[in-house]
């Protein structure tokens, strides 16, 4: 299955500068936001939206055209 | 000397020009350690109940705290503390920057200013020497010119200052204290103060390095953060900014949009931290911007400031001025439905030209919006600006026209909620403030503890004053250092929130007594743990200290804010939100259709006063709490 990844922050770092934070990524069916933090390499605390729906737990299973955003859980500024 | 700090406070009468040093004993740096809880001791001592805040009598205090200047990462920060004129209420803000550690190293711990000088002033400290100096020649000049003026007179290129700009001395009652042009004392009005007393501006220079007790300990702690700090969960404030927040609080479907209608703003990716570092830090177009484009604090290795800099269009951009951090692209862009980088960092350049708090400045153009968008303002009232959400030129102009009490910027210098008073026409119900301060850029509507936060803390809607919701759950190790074990779901306002609420709050202010940065220590995503700033506190000053005497600080620190404000009158009645919290549902995004709970923000409130040990009916500290702290002197000035 495809997933759209939208990565925020510092962890935009991890793709190149042109896809400002953006990729799709194939995953095998049944893969959990684990798996997907997994393949992505991000091994630091995160909060994980999917779809609009924020916090997200790592053992969720994703599906076919979800839409996941990453991001860090900074709170000041 | 003891370690870490001089034992010399400074107390400036401006009316007669007479200068003190106090020199207090080691036990009142222990049990107060600095910032803060030492400044609110002398406005709890020294200024009398009901007093104006523009008077003379107000006293303001300026302090560092027995870890300023130390060579590690996040120490050089300075609070200052007055009677408000924003709020009416206790005001308190910190700043980092150079000038803290070189204040310290001038030979001073803290300043104490009563008075009016009968001409302008400034004050300059050097090596253990302070002197009154004409000012006259300063007045009315931006932050800029004054800060060249200054070292050029004083022939030290440098020479720290901290200064009021022209909106400080025209009583803006949002003014900044300024330093370095570029770092702000900026919430509740302290620059209005500074500016009362004819006191320009504090120069400061001096070569008294601190003794620290044990610098190996020290070096060690400064070594493990440099190197730890790539892989830390800053290394994104390190690299963006706090600019970084914006597509984090987006994300979360917590960003201020068009005065907080919505979490998520259309234009967010304009304003975003990792466009600001593509296009306009300073050196963006070489690809110099980490050269050129980040900045720091004394002896901070995390360098997150950032300088912009743009030499055409419309929107030219100083260097001088630094650059925005998240508050002000926030609240000059996403809350005023601004999606324009280059005008909102020219919003923030005159924020910090004419000494603005960007936080209030940007939510009260917002409210003014609001207020034209529905027809309680015309373009008769404005000066002929039409006042939509979006229309970026309008902030700006209004930004320099709120500096110099200027037209329709006379009106917004009052703040918003004396504005809507004095506009009236229903105006009200657009105000986004509690106790008269506008709400900074973090949704309660999302983070819910901040419900509890923004109505209590006692100078008004803040969110630096303890930790969000989102860090309970990531960071257990550190959490439990704190007593916090047990996160809840996304959303609560329960009990256990509440604890989480008062417990990170009691950190919170002890970091604010420590005037340590609330980045770089923390209780959860920051570089440094609660328990490693305990080890820099004994490395620094020797003392046997621990963390629970460092959580007893803060604690002391907020009862003693909460008193200030007992004295004047003000309690749980003034502990407020803004109606649209409970009543208007944000519109899309992730947060789309949340709204506070009345009842459920109400149970909250109650347990958060019995928990704090405060009166819950009125929430004033009562004597047991207050002396369970030690803090019985200051029962006794409220006469519990």
């Amino acid at each position: 299955m495809h997933v759209s990844v939208h990565l925020h922050g510092i962890l935009r770092d991890r793709l190149p500068p042109a896809a400002r934070g953006r990729t799709t990524l194939e995953l095998p069916d049944a893969a959990t936001v684990g798996d997907l933090l997994a393949t992505l390499g991000i091994e630091r605390r995160v909060i994980v939206s999917i779809n609009g729906r924020t916090h997200v737990s790592t053992g969720h299973v994703l599906r076919e055209g979800d839409q996941v955003m990453i991001y860090t859980p900074v709170g000041g500024g | 000397m003891p370690h870490g700090y001089h034992g010399r406070i400074l107390h400036v009468d401006l009316t007669s020009g007479a200068l003190q040093v106090e020199q207090p004993e080691e036990k009142f740096y222990r049990k107060y350690m600095g910032g803060s809880a030492m400044a609110l001791t002398y406005l709890l001592r020294g200024t009398p109940a009901g007093v104006d805040p523009l008077s003379p009598e107000n006293v303001l205090a300026l302090f560092l705290s027995v870890v300023t200047g130390a060579p590690i990462s996040g120490q050089s920060r300075v609070t200052v503390a007055a009677k408000s004129p924003l709020t009416g209420c206790v005001g308190d803000s910190q700043a980092g920057g150079f000038f803290p550690a070189e204040m310290k190293f001038a030979g001073f711990d803290g300043i104490v200013v009563r008075g009016r000088a009968p001409r302008p002033v400034y004050l300059w400290l050097h090596d253990g020497h302070a002197e009154l100096r004409d000012a006259a020649h300063l007045w009315g000049r931006v932050t800029g010119e004054v800060q060249g003026v200054l070292r050029q007179e004083l022939g030290d290129n440098k020479i720290q200052v901290l200064q009021v700009g022209p909106a400080g001395e025209k009583g803006v009652r949002f003014a900044a204290l300024m330093n370095m042009c570029s770092r702000a004392n900026g919430r509740t009005g302290m620059g209005a103060v500074m500016g009362a007393k004819n006191l320009k501006a504090i120069a400061v220079r001096g070569t008294q390095k601190l003794d620290i007790a044990d610098p190996a300990a020290l070096q060690a702690l400064a070594r493990w953060g440099a190197k730890q700090l790539p892989h830390s969960d800053i290394a994104g404030l390190s690299k963006y900014g706090t600019s970084e927040v914006i597509g984090l609080n987006n994300a979360d479907g917590g960003l201020p949009t068009r005065n907080y209608a919505s979490g998520v703003f259309e234009g967010y990716e304009a304003l975003d931290g990792p466009t600001l570092y593509e296009t306009l830090l300073r050196g963006a177009a070489q690809g110099q911007q980490e050269r050129l484009g980040r900045d720091t604090c004394y002896a901070c290795a995390v360098r997150c400031k950032r300088v912009v800099e743009k030499r055409e269009g419309p929107y030219p951009l100083d260097p001088t001025y630094g650059g925005p951090e998240y508050e002000s692209l926030a609240t000059l862009g996403s809350y005023c439905g601004v999606s324009d980088l280059a005008a909102v960092c020219k919003a923030n350049e005159n924020c910090n030209k004419y000494g603005l708090d960007t936080i209030s400045c940007g939510a009260t153009i917002a409210w003014a919006m609001e207020c034209f968008e529905n027809g309680l303002l015309t373009e008769e009232d404005t000066g002929g600006l039409e006042l939509r959400f979006g229309n970026a030129e309008a902030v700006v102009r209004l930004t320099e026209m709120i500096g110099r009490r200027e037209g329709f910027g006379d009106l917004l210098a009052e703040g918003s909620a004396r504005a809507a008073q004095r506009l009236g026409r229903g105006s009200e119900r657009f105000l986004i403030t509690s106790k008269n301060q506008e709400a900074p850029a973090h949704m309660p509507q999302v983070k819910r503890t901040l419900a509890i936060i923004y109505a209590a803390n006692p100078f008004g809607a803040d969110h630096q004053s303890h930790e969000h919701d989102p860090a309970y759950a990531p960071y257990p190790e550190r959490m439990a250092q704190i007593g916090l074990h047990d996160p809840q779901p996304p959303l609560s306002l329960n009990a256990e929130m509440v604890r989480y609420a008062l417990v990170t709050q009691y950190a919170y202010s002890a970091l604010d007594s420590l005037s340590v940065c609330q980045f770089v220590y923390g209780p959860a995503w920051h570089l440094y743990s609660m328990n490693q700033l305990t080890e820099m506190v004994r490395a620094v000053t020797g003392w046997d200290v621990s963390l629970y005497e460092i959580m007893k600080v803060g604690e002391r620190r907020l009862n003693m804010l909460r008193a200030f404000n007992a004295r004047e009158g003000i309690g749980r009645e003034h502990d407020t939100l803004p109606e649209r919290f409970f009543t208007q549902p944000l519109q899309g995004g992730p947060s789309d259709g949340y709204v506070l709970d009345r009842e459920e923000w109400q149970r909250a409130m109650d347990t958060y006063y019995a928990m704090a040990g405060w009166d819950v009916q009125s929430g004033i500290p009562t004597r047991p709490t207050l002396e369970a702290l030690g803090l019985g002197w200051v029962a006794d000035l409220l006469g519990l």
